[in-house]
């Protein structure tokens, strides 16, 4: 044990005395701080904006005046994706995903303005966020610090020394791997601790309670990916011969894992299982509640047997008589006709989607990248499960919302009027307004086992290589 | 001499295996790019059978209400992919290249996306230009960042120094072999890629491929100029490696940042609302202020009457008119901001060779936002067009048997890139220029141990 | 204190060490002659398992080095022929550094006085060691030795490309840990210095050690004679 501090105590000293990495050290250091301060910007950017709108638009809905109920359902009103402050570290799939959705009577709208259509296309290039520092770019810190860890002590023969003096390769290792994951440590401290205060005494937070919880598990989450990093590279400079193998051999594994990998699985991923394209989606829904998901009963049929059914139940000759507007109790069943449609055909191009991902899931058994940067955008609420989430919620509330129109006209306005009959603000007032609360980390967790094995099964494996390359290992061949 | 150089240089593994793995990923890009236009394809005759069929059935349907009608055709505008976009597609996943619109109001329509996993979205394409701007530069780093040090480092280099005239001549040459095989396996792969996408060759084509070489050579460059400092390989690796993050990922990514927070598009979001509030309001107003605006915008209408009660098929036109005459303004300034960004983007990338790449690719396979900005104007002048032609039946509730529906198939746009050689290719060669004058420069003072 | 007893390595089919039988006791230099690939290296390397042995043992203190590699190494100092420390570190701190390893921590006054009584001039103490020349390395593993109170130093060709002044001052060193009862295997081309620091001197000829005599017992101009005599047949 003290060995292994003496150890982890010269690889320190040496490594602040080494000009090039420090450098790349500070630089990592500003760019995360760049990084940081610019997803803060936008951030109070956008959740201002966010906030505002979505007081605007409330007032907007409360305030429309007395109109017809299904007037107002088309009318209809806004939701806005929260930013949560956790985005200010992952922008995950905000830019790609969009950040508003129209509600409106018939219609599920998708996510509108997606930020990414809005920029040139240099936006394939990716945006500087905390997690490209901390993905990207740390690893390859990493492989700098490391590479040599073992080859300078072969190649200047200082490796035979400390052997010489009784230290096992075992204590070598670990005192490299400790002297480098502190060195990070104390670079990533300050921002670490930053996170924290940030996030513990952030007010806009009420959608997402549990930040804390949230930030000890990214925190948990890149220490592991550190530790494998470090390792890896500490394990490839053990077994090279010289610096330049160590080196080659690091860089081609991180350009395979970080570059390479991800494009070729989201590509391959595509062409395994290929979206419909968005008109064809719609034209299938559209036809599906022309004709009747059996395409059997076409809308007048439905309309026809709904009308039946109602004057059986109330026992009269025509829907005149009802004691309510048999219109409104029509346009309900076709609008829940049309969300069970919907539903269906949602549920298979979820399908593909999950499918789609299930790929990248299973691709991230062998890269931990993949596995920490689906954690990391799943724990900033940024992923695909947390935006599916927010649209599954959205489009009860939308239902919900037409609903009450629907039912308000039935009850108080007559079959056969056009839009003489106007509802005030108490009924736009029935309507709540909508409030997002993130799902809990655990609950996105459950999505994202294959990742948390795969980190965990990575730091494992690593530790097993190196304990068996230290026993195997000998200064001179033979 | 060269025969030696290249003996030396192709025997070793390294270099053969890597040079095989660019191919490989280079024929992946191809595939990949021809899956996009397959998919694009099949999308466009997929919008051609369904427009004829949809028409028919609308007007099979509703065979005497004109409005009625109009109310649910739709009418599709493509944006034509050239068979270059699959070289590099840029952002045509994300902005649809299919507009299908009815002479409703506009605003509401045209930014509707194609559907898309955004996870994917996330990581990219992996097409033909992301090979050439990504991993070409490593390719010219791996086979040259050792081009003098290996000498120093296996003792050769001092006989080299006392046997050849000229040692920069020496380095030069082999530099050059490199180079050689470098371009080859480019060449290889556009050979490749214009035999599978059948690209047609013409000027685009040509300026696609001057740009290609250029960009190589640019990294060539660079990594001699390292090379002529003469310091040791794990430096020039490095250091290499360096300058590549920095240029490829680190200096793009916050151009992005700087342009996306400095020219913010709030107006994206008030277009969608203006044009919502544009249309809705009008319910709730007297037709005929309704009825002012609208004829003060096209006075040849002022003939129709408006017909008396609750409803009309021209007040409810009209009423559907105002969501676009009233968030025309947002939507112009929306697309300035737009344009900002997307000059802001590429006067900052006459300095970063890697961006100025990527953005010319973009415009040569039109799948640039400019490409995507003059077919979203394209629509509003087919929407219009629309608009005008059915007006006047729907005001005089024409026959609709008079009408002959056979000609509405699909209209295509297809912009022509307007290349500027100069802007393209100066900003490379004078950054070769530079780097190949300082290595001269540096390699005049040759250190021997 | 070392003791090789019928040590033997094989590479395959190749010998570099055939049934080496071996004794040094405390205060013998006992060099060892013999061409490249003669089996010095391969000797030393068994001293310190950096390699095992195909048969026989290596003891030091009676311990088998392969058995008790830990207890076996804290009685050793090792100085390979290009002894290569921490060039950014000075030599102070790779004194420290490496007696550290040991368990023995010296304060900084110490230190600068067992480097000093190796013979390294005070300016260089506290320089970095990417300053120094070999023989100033050299003396650095002299001082370690003398830190950890190591009994016994292995030494593999370490005055090969000293100067000779160096090499002489290198020889004093060595002289002056025999007195302290220092037990020396060193492998050297060196036969002047063999024949003038050694107590012992050993020949090696394809793996096995075919001379074996004290130095006194020889003359210069004998042991010359004899080791080119084996070297040519």
């Amino acid at each position: 044990m003290r060995d292994l501090f003496s150890i982890a105590r010269k690889e320190i000293i040496i490594a602040l005395r080494e000009r090039l990495v420090v450098s790349l050290g500070i630089i990592i250091l500003l760019l995360l701080g760049v990084a940081l301060y610019a997803g803060y910007l936008s951030y109070s950017q956008q959740s201002r904006i966010i906030a505002e709108k979505q007081q605007e638009k409330r007032q907007e809905w409360l305030g429309q005046g007395d109109k017809h109920p299904h007037i107002a359902a088309h009318y209809g009103t806004f939701v806005f994706k929260p930013k949560t402050i956790l985005s200010v570290f992952d922008f995950g799939l905000d830019t790609y995903t969009g950040t508003s959705i129209y509600l409106e009577a018939h219609h599920q709208h998708e996510f509108m303005f997606r930020p990414a259509q809005d920029h040139s296309s240099m936006i394939r290039f990716g945006e500087l966020s905390a997690a490209l520092v901390l993905h990207v770019l740390l690893p390859l810190l990493i492989i700098f610090l490391a590479f040599s860890s073992f080859t300078k002590e072969k190649e200047t023969g200082t490796l035979k020394l400390l052997l010489s003096q009784g230290v096992s390769y075992a204590t070598i290792t670990w005192g490299k791997v400790l002297a480098y994951g502190v060195a990070l440590v104390v670079i990533l401290a300050p921002y670490i601790a930053g996170m924290f205060i940030l996030a513990t005494f952030s007010v806009s937070s009420s959608f997402i309670p549990d930040v804390a919880l949230r930030t000890i598990l990214l925190v948990v989450v890149y220490m592991l990916y550190i530790f494998i990093f470090l390792s890896l590279a500490v394990w490839v400079s053990l077994r090279s011969a010289t610096g330049r193998n160590a080196l080659l051999t690091l860089l081609a594994c991180w350009i395979f894992l970080v570059i390479l990998m991800p494009k070729t699985v989201a590509n391959l991923s595509e062409s395994f299982h290929t979206l419909p394209s968005m008109r064809a989606f719609k034209e299938a829904i559209q036809n599906d509640i022309r004709d009747g998901v059996d395409g059997q009963t076409p809308r007048s049929v439905r309309r026809g047997k709904l009308e039946k059914e109602y004057l059986q139940k109330y026992q009269v000759d025509s829907v005149h008589q009802l004691p309510f507007n048999f219109e409104g109790v029509s346009m309900q069943a076709g609008e829940e006709y049309g969300n069970m449609v919907y539903d269906i055909h949602w549920k298979k191009l979820r399908d593909i989607f999950h499918r789609q991902n299930r790929m990248g899931s299973i691709a991230s058994i062998f890269n931990p990248y993949l596995a920490v940067q689906h954690l990391s955008m799943a724990l900033s609420a940024t992923d695909m499960h947390t935006a599916i989430d927010f649209e599954d919620k959205v489009e009860t509330y939308r239902r919900e919302l037409v609903r009450k129109m629907n039912n308000d006209m039935a009850q108080n306005s007559r079959y056969g009027e056009f839009y003489e009959y106007k509802a005030s603000i108490d009924l736009w007032n029935e309507v709540e307004d909508f409030s997002y609360v993130v799902p809990s980390a655990f609950e996105i967790l459950q999505y994202y086992k294959l990742e948390m094995i795969s980190i965990v099964g990575w730091s494992i494996l690593i530790i097993l290589l190196l304990n068996y390359s230290n026993r195997k290992s000998k200064p001179i061949h033979g | 001499m060269y025969l030696l150089i290249i003996k030396q240089f192709i025997r070793s593994k390294a270099v053969i295996l890597t040079t095989i793995l660019i191919l490989v990923l280079g024929l992946i890009s191809i595939f990949i790019g021809n899956q996009f236009l397959v998919k694009q394809e099949k999308a466009i005759a997929e919008v051609t059978r369904h427009q004829q069929e949809h028409i028919e059935r609308n007007v099979s349907w509703i065979d005497s209400d004109m409005g009625l009608l109009l109310y649910y055709l739709r009418f599709a505008l493509i944006n034509t992919p050239d068979n270059l976009t699959a070289l590099s597609i840029g952002q045509r996943d994300v902005n649809s290249g299919i507009q299908s619109v009815t002479i409703r109001t506009l605003e509401g329509q045209k930014y509707d996306t194609d559907l898309n996993n955004p996870t994917n979205l996330q990581s990219g394409n992996l097409d033909f230009g992301f090979v050439i701007i990504y991993l070409f530069p490593l390719l010219v780093i791996a086979f040259t960042y050792d081009l003098l040090s290996e000498e120093k480092e296996k003792g050769t280099w001092r006989l080299v120094a006392i046997q050849s005239q000229s040692v920069r001549g020496y380095l030069i040459k082999k530099l050059s072999v490199r180079a050689a095989l470098l371009y080859l396996a480019l060449f290889v792969l556009f050979a490749i890629a214009i035999l599978k996408l059948s690209l047609p060759i013409n000027e685009v084509l040509m300026a696609f491929m001057a740009l290609s070489i250029l960009y190589l050579t640019f990294w060539l460059a660079l990594s001699f100029w390292i090379v002529s400092l003469q310091r040791n390989s794990s430096f020039n690796l490095l250091t290499l490696l360096s300058l590549w993050v920095a240029l490829a990922i680190l200096l793009p990514a916050s151009v992005n940042n700087f342009v996306a927070n400095q020219y913010p598009v709030p107006e994206a979001l008030s277009t969608m609302v203006k044009q919502r509030d544009g249309y809705h309001e009008k319910w709730d107003m007297e037709q005929e202020v309704t009825m002012n605006k609208f004829f003060a915008h096209y006075p040849e209408y002022q003939k129709y009457p408006l017909p008396e009660g609750n409803f009309s098929w021209l007040w409810y036109y009209a009423m559907q008119q105002m969501g676009d005459d009233e968030s025309r303004q947002q939507s112009e300034a929306m697309r300035k901001k737009i344009m900002q960004r997307e000059r802001a983007s590429s006067a900052v990338a006459l300095f970063v060779p890697t961006m100025h790449t990527q953005l010319i690719f973009h415009d040569l396979a039109r799948s640039s936002l400019d490409d995507h900005l003059k077919f979203l104007d394209q629509t509003s002048a087919f929407h219009e067009k629309m608009r005008l032609y059915f007006y006047p039946k729907i005001f005089e509730n024409a026959s609709i048997s008079d009408v002959d529906w056979k000609q509405f198939k699909p209209e295509y746009f297809a912009d022509k890139p307007d290349i500027n050689w100069a802007r393209s290719m100066f900003p490379l060669l004078l950054f070769i220029i530079g780097f190949a004058l300082w290595s001269i420069i540096n390699l005049k003072k040759l250190k021997v141990t | 204190m070392l003791q090789a007893t019928n040590l033997t390595k094989k590479y395959g089919d190749f010998t570099a060490l055939n049934g080496l039988n071996l004794s040094i006791n405390s205060g013998d230099i006992f060099c060892l002659l013999g061409a490249n690939g003669a089996g010095k290296s391969t000797t030393i390397n068994l001293f310190l398992n950096f390699i095992e042995p195909s048969g026989g043992q290596a003891t030091i203190n009676s311990m088998d080095v392969k058995q008790y590699p830990k207890e076996t190494k804290q009685l050793l100092s090792y100085i390979p022929e290009n002894l290569m420390l921490y060039p950014n570190l000075t030599g102070l701190e790779n004194l420290d550094f490496f007696c550290g390893l040991g368990g023995k921590r010296y304060s900084k006054e110490q230190l600068e006085e067992l480097l000093a009584q190796s013979g390294l001039q005070p300016d260089f103490i506290h320089q970095r060691v990417s300053s120094y020349s070999k023989g100033m390395r050299q003396k650095v593993g002299i001082a370690l030795a003398r830190a950890r109170g190591a009994g016994v130093l292995l030494l593999d060709e370490p005055t090969s490309g000293l100067d000779p002044k160096a090499s002489n001052e290198f020889s004093e060193l060595l002289l002056d840990m025999k007195e302290k009862g220092v037990a020396t295997l060193m492998a050297t081309h060196d036969l002047f210095r063999a024949k003038d620091t050694g107590t012992h001197i050993g020949i090696m000829k394809e793996g096995v050690l075919i001379e074996q005599f004290k130095s006194e017992d020889v003359s210069f101009q004998d042991l010359e004679k004899l080791y080119l005599k084996h070297m040519h047949n």
